[in-house]
């Protein structure tokens, strides 16, 4: 029989696996993240894209329904850049890159994560503009840009997001001006002396 | 021609030399009269086109480009290349029609490979007459379009055809039932053909490999493909075959991989199916499928991948399932099974997964798979297990992640742990009770632990909180009493703590700032007393706050990220006060919240604001467009 043709064939087949026809475009979305990063400390061993959805990936938790809603990744010497297959999560709550060395740009389709409440991807070295697009994030609470790169205005539509609480913009190279509608709108101007040195810190209840 | 094909670095550096003689070159071999009858320069990270010149090689018998950046169309001048037995231009970017007339003169032709290219249009027709001698046919993975000609009945010596992974449609022709000498059939994967399997394709009896994965097919399994007694591997997965899988593919008894995973079938699995000596991957998973499994195939005596998984099966798995010594993958999960874990699953010391979740399983975990070495996943939550979980499973040296939760099990957790892999440890929703070991802290990389709803007793192990990959913890739901230990603070990993619903006394320890990435913190529902510590306002990452339902007193410290948090995570304290509700003046409470001198004092705010902190390096207000 053709056993090696057999045993190749095998290799294709589990390479190819299940993703595209099953709809593991979660699995799919998280594993593209994968290739594009750097993980010395291999902490994304437990990423297999042979399995049938990423709810035993670690660093991945799923709800009820086998639908991702965080990723914890925060701290893990990871490097590379940020995929826009991000924005397929759409159960996503919880996305945190934070304290790594990513550099490239944050995805616009970070905008279609209409499910999201905390967005961190501080201390890390991403460039490039906030994107618009995370104005269209309706349950964002918790936006943390800080110590990074980041060039351009703080997006005007940030106002729209009214359940944000707390807005870290500070460390990057952002000018322009603040924001003044919506939850922007009782920052008392006055404390803000320079705008070059650091700001005033409020919270909202 | 290779000033023309362009170049990369590669192992054709004599090339450069134009002194030296053609048949000299690498990857040139020529005849007794020096003309070239072989150029293989295959895997050379050549860019740029296939030149036209090619076609001057008359003499050419192989011709093999593959693996390289080779983009362009293929040139119609290789019709001249009518010696060519071997052409291949596979794993590069061609694109364009392939031009079926520049093979129809290449009689001798045994293998065409344009595997993995760029190529659109129909596939080429009207050359199987032509090819007489044609062995070996790959079209696969590139863009073709259009019904798969009829004429490709007619290669009188196919062996190996593959046409998968383009965009192929209409129907798959029954007249491929005539390549007689065929071995290997693929036209899977991206392709969406209307109909379903030509029975005729059970007068294929050569046939080695069937993979018609993922290409829409629908109707049944015909009951011919029971004659293919040569098959070896039928992949017929993720498509919308209905109807049974018939009882005649019992005789297929070369077949050693079946696929039919994830598609609309119904019956049960033969009765037969035990003669099927030669199987060892078994996908039925996704399907409608139900009834017993035969016990029979407890005894299939090279069975290695058994996954069955979302079905409707019912009654019991085979007593004798692994006794083969061969068994690698069990995956039962989502169906109505029945009875006991069969005891020799582990018998070959080869399994490595096993998932039997969301069944009706009863019974005990056999002690077997306590000392069953190559496990790696373990995943039983969701059924009527019971008894004490075997210890061995706790020290397995390749176990990754155990999930044992909602069953009945019972008992102690051992003494001794140094599962060196495990990362998660699942047994919440059990009755298990006892102290949680100290030797918990030896799971070197737990990232997670649930023990949520048991029985444990008694006192929390500091020795837990040694654990650096320790990201989640839960504990909730149990009658663990004592206080938290300080050690709590060295666990910087922790992402989420859940202590809820226990007998935890004594205070909150200090220093839980220190967990740097602590998003959910949940110790309601205790006896804890003590204020809440100042410096958890410097807990930024903290996202849900619960410690209601205790003894705290004092004043909330009203500043930081405690500001996030309303009464509700406080309530049923009420000896707790909040200052922007007067409720402290009220108080004959002590001294209020616990200040800690190491931090700078922050000025209370009463009013709505947002946290907004901006660094411009800006010096002037800068209109950025």
């Amino acid at each position: 029989m053709a056993a090696s043709a057999l045993s190749l064939w095998s290799l294709f087949f589990a390479a190819l696996a299940l993703p595209v026809a099953f709809g593991n475009s979660e699995g799919d979305a998280l594993y593209t993240l994968r290739r594009s990063l750097s993980d010395p400390d291999n902490v994304l061993q437990s990423w297999d894209p042979t399995l049938v959805n990423p709810c035993t990936w670690f660093h991945i938790t799923c709800n009820q329904d086998n639908r991702v809603t965080r990723v914890d990744l925060g701290n893990s010497n990871l490097s590379g850049h940020l995929v826009p297959e991000l924005g397929k999560l759409e159960h996503l709550q919880y996305l945190e890159l934070y304290k790594n060395n990513l550099h490239g740009t944050i995805p616009a389709e970070l905008g279609k994560l209409k499910n999201l409440i905390s967005l961190d991807l501080y201390n890390n070295n991403i460039t490039g503009t906030i994107p618009s697009s995370l104005g269209k994030l309706k349950s964002l609470v918790f936006l943390r840009l800080n110590d990074n790169q980041l060039t351009g205005p703080i997006p005007r539509e940030l106002g729209a997001v009214s359940s944000l609480k707390v807005v870290d913009v500070s460390n990057n190279d952002l000018c322009g001006t603040i924001p003044t509608n919506g939850p922007f709108e009782h920052i008392p101007l006055n404390k803000i002396r320079k705008l070059e040195v650091y700001s005033v810190r409020m919270m909202r209840k | 021609m290779i000033g023309t094909a362009g170049g990369g670095s590669n192992g054709l550096s004599d090339w450069k030399d134009s002194s030296s003689s053609h048949c000299s070159l690498s990857g040139v071999t020529c005849d007794e009269d020096g003309e070239v009858v072989s150029l293989d320069v295959s895997y050379q990270n050549l860019t740029g086109s296939l030149p036209p010149e090619i076609g001057i090689l008359s003499s050419l018998v192989n011709l093999a480009v593959a693996g390289n950046g080779l983009t362009g169309t293929v040139p119609l001048d290789m019709a001249n290349l009518t010696s060519l037995k071997l052409l291949n231009l596979s794993n590069n970017g061609f694109s364009g029609e392939f031009p079926g007339e520049i093979v129809r003169s290449m009689t001798q032709l045994e293998v065409l490979d344009v595997y993995n290219n760029n190529l659109t249009g129909q596939l080429p027709d009207g050359i199987a007459i032509n090819l007489v001698n044609l062995k070996h046919l790959h079209l696969g993975g590139n863009y073709f379009s259009g019904e798969i000609p009829e004429s490709y009945s007619e290669f009188p010596k196919l062996e190996y055809l593959a046409l998968s992974g383009n965009s192929l449609s209409g129907q798959v022709p029954a007249s491929l039932a005539r390549l007689e000498k065929l071995r290997e059939l693929y036209l899977g994967y991206f392709n969406t053909f209307s109909g379903g399997i030509p029975p005729e394709f059970g007068l294929l009896t050569e046939l080695q490999v069937l993979d018609m994965a993922s290409c829409n097919l629908t109707g049944e399994l015909p009951a011919s493909l029971g004659r293919l007694s040569n098959l070896c591997g039928c992949f017929l997965q993720m498509n919308h075959l209905t109807g049974n899988i018939p009882t005649e593919f019992s005789m297929l008894s070369d077949l050693s991989m079946l696929d039919l995973s994830l598609n609309n079938l119904t019956g049960g699995i033969p009765e037969s199916f035990s003669q099927l000596k030669n199987m060892t991957l078994l996908n039925l998973f996704v399907n409608s499928l139900g009834g017993r499994i035969p016990k029979s195939m407890g005894d299939m005596p090279n069975l290695r991948l058994f996954q069955i998984w979302q079905n409707n099966f019912t009654s019991e798995l085979p007593e004798n399932l692994g006794r083969n010594g061969k068994l690698e993958v069990v995956d039962v999960s989502f169906n109505r099974l029945t009875g006991t874990v069969p005891e020799n699953l582990c018998q070959g010391m080869k399994l490595k997964s096993l998932v039997l979740m969301n069944n009706l399983f009863s019974g005990p975990i056999p002690e077997q798979l306590g000392g069953c070495e190559s496990l790696r996943r373990i995943r039983i939550q969701s059924n009527f297990l019971n008894g004490t979980i075997p210890a061995g499973i706790f020290n397995l040296p390749e176990l990754t992640l155990v999930d044992m939760t909602q069953n009945e099990f019972s008992g102690e957790l051992p003494k001794e742990m140094s599962g060196k892999k495990l990362g998660m440890l699942a047994l919440s929703g059990n009755s298990i009770t006892g102290r949680i070991p100290a030797a918990t802290g030896n799971l070197q990389n737990l990232q997670i632990l649930s023990l949520d709803r048991n029985r444990f007793n008694n006192q929390l192990p500091e020795e837990i909180f040694n654990l650096r990959s320790l990201s989640k913890i839960n504990i909730s739901g149990n009658n663990i009493d004592g206080g938290i230990p300080p050690e709590i603070s060295n666990c910087t990993s922790l992402i989420s703590l859940d202590f809820s619903r226990n007998n935890l006394s004594g205070e909150i320890p200090r220093g839980m700032d220190q967990l740097k990435d602590l998003n959910h913190l949940d110790l309601s529902e205790n006896q804890l007393t003590g204020g809440v510590p100042s410096e958890m306002q410097y807990m930024s990452s903290l996202t849900s706050l619960n410690l209601s339902g205790n003894k705290l007193s004092g004043r909330v410290p009203n500043s930081g990220q405690l500001l996030m948090f309303d009464e509700s995570s406080y309530a049923g304290n009420p000896d707790l006060c909040f200052s922007y509700n007067g409720t402290c003046s009220s108080q004959k409470a002590k001294a209020n919240a616990i200040e800690n001198t190491g931090h700078k004092t922050t000025t209370c705010f009463s009013t709505l604001k947002l946290v907004i902190i901006v660094l411009s390096l800006c010096y002037q207000l800068v209109q950025c467009w």
